[in-house]
């Protein structure tokens, strides 16, 4: 399928905006597309951001970013933000919401 | 307590431990006590940390209490311009305009928005940081405000001020918050329950992925538990120093040798983050 691009702007500084952002990938995902994100004009991405979009996309799709049907067009540091949120992802770290509770 | 007597010679900071101790100690024990009177009349200097104590002081007791400004004329007019008077019974004061190098004590109860983005760049000009430096300054500074606002409960928000010492090539944050604690927070998570001390929390708080949030905060997100690891790990790579004051522990992390905890004498109801940030 054609691929989708979601273009994002400004500062990415909360978990909210982080999980709404992976929300319109998972959809695009979950029809077959794949999703170009164009965030040029973003100026800073926090953890907190990132790890909530990253992670949440993983959690459904493992292979999004690896597989290239999600891409991201960034600066570098902006990029380094989703690359580390990837890293945490592959090391085990999880969101909240994701982690088995050990009682 | 009815006055809280600050004394002249606590203006230091928490590397040379020369604290305002008065401060720091009844703002610790605002859940027992608080100050109908504040008097700083001795007082010639004070750091960030001990003006967020005193907004936080004031604002729990909504604005009625009497803030005796110090003798000190310079003293007194930073105080001003730094709009400590704000949180206090009312006062006729003279208008004083902020410095670039200040950041005016503020209250935040919600989300941060590009708050931090104000604060660097007010005072990225004065240091004249880099780009990327000042990008991260504020990334660390939302995650922090973020996690008094999301976890600590606490009554009055959180209260942050900020300085910049172009002289020193050093910025100064400090981030307050009037809550439940670290290790109140941490210990609502079962995986945390069985943590035994305030020094024991701020470690692992300050550990990759760690987080007390079980599903959502009170925002309704989720948490990864990253956002004090990381200000930790840009602290311990020689570009500032990060202390956390809460409960009975505060724990230093600079480049050298790893945390340095000490004893916080009494118990301190909440949680004091106080960066120094270098420009290099």
């Amino acid at each position: 399928m054609v691929s989708s691009v979601i273009v994002q702007s400004g500062v990415l500084n909360s978990a909210t905006l982080g999980c709404e952002l992976a929300a319109q990938v998972l959809e695009q995902l979950s029809l077959g597309a794949s999703v170009h994100i164009r965030a040029t004009d973003v100026s800073r991405v926090t953890p907190s951001f990132a790890n909530a979009f990253v992670m949440t996309v993983l959690e459904r799709f493992p292979d999004a970013f690896a597989s290239h049907r999600c891409t991201i067009e960034a600066d570098a540091w902006v990029d380094d933000a989703f690359v580390a949120s990837m890293d945490r992802y592959a090391r085990g770290i999880r969101l909240s919401g994701q982690r088995a509770i050990c009682c | 307590m009815s006055v809280l007597r600050a004394s002249g010679a606590d203006a230091g900071d928490f590397v040379n431990g020369r604290l305002a101790w008065d401060i720091l100690n009844a703002t610790a024990s605002h859940n027992r006590e608080l100050p109908q009177t504040v008097d700083l009349r001795s007082c010639v200097m004070l750091k960030p940390y001990a003006v967020a104590c005193l907004a936080a002081i004031g604002a729990k007791q909504k604005c009625g209490a009497e803030l005796l400004l110090p003798d000190d004329a310079r003293c007194a007019e930073h105080l001003i311009r730094i709009n400590l008077p704000r949180w206090f019974r009312p006062m006729v004061l003279p208008a004083v305009e902020p410095r670039p190098t200040n950041v005016v004590a503020d209250q935040v109860f919600d989300r941060s928005g590009d708050f931090s983005d104000q604060v660097v760049r007010s005072l990225a000009g004065e240091l004249s940081l880099a780009v990327n430096v000042a990008r991260d300054l504020a990334s660390h500074l939302d995650e922090v405000v973020l996690n008094a606002l999301t976890h600590a409960e606490s009554p009055v928000g959180c209260v942050v001020v900020g300085q910049s010492f172009p002289g020193l090539k050093v910025m100064e944050i400090a981030i307050l918050d009037l809550g439940q604690t670290i290790r109140g927070h941490l210990a609502t998570n079962p995986q945390h329950r069985l943590i035994e001390s305030d020094e024991e929390a701020v470690l692992l708080a300050t550990t990759e992925g760690v987080t007390g949030t079980v599903g959502l905060n009170r925002w309704k997100e989720q948490n990864s538990g990253v956002g004090l690891f990381e200000l930790r790990d840009y602290c311990e790579r020689g570009n500032g120093e990060l202390t956390i004051l809460s409960g009975g522990s505060r724990v230093m992390f600079r480049v050298d040798g790893g945390p340095k905890p000490a004893h916080f004498r009494g118990r301190f109801e909440g949680c004091l983050v106080n960066i120094r940030f270098f420009a290099r």
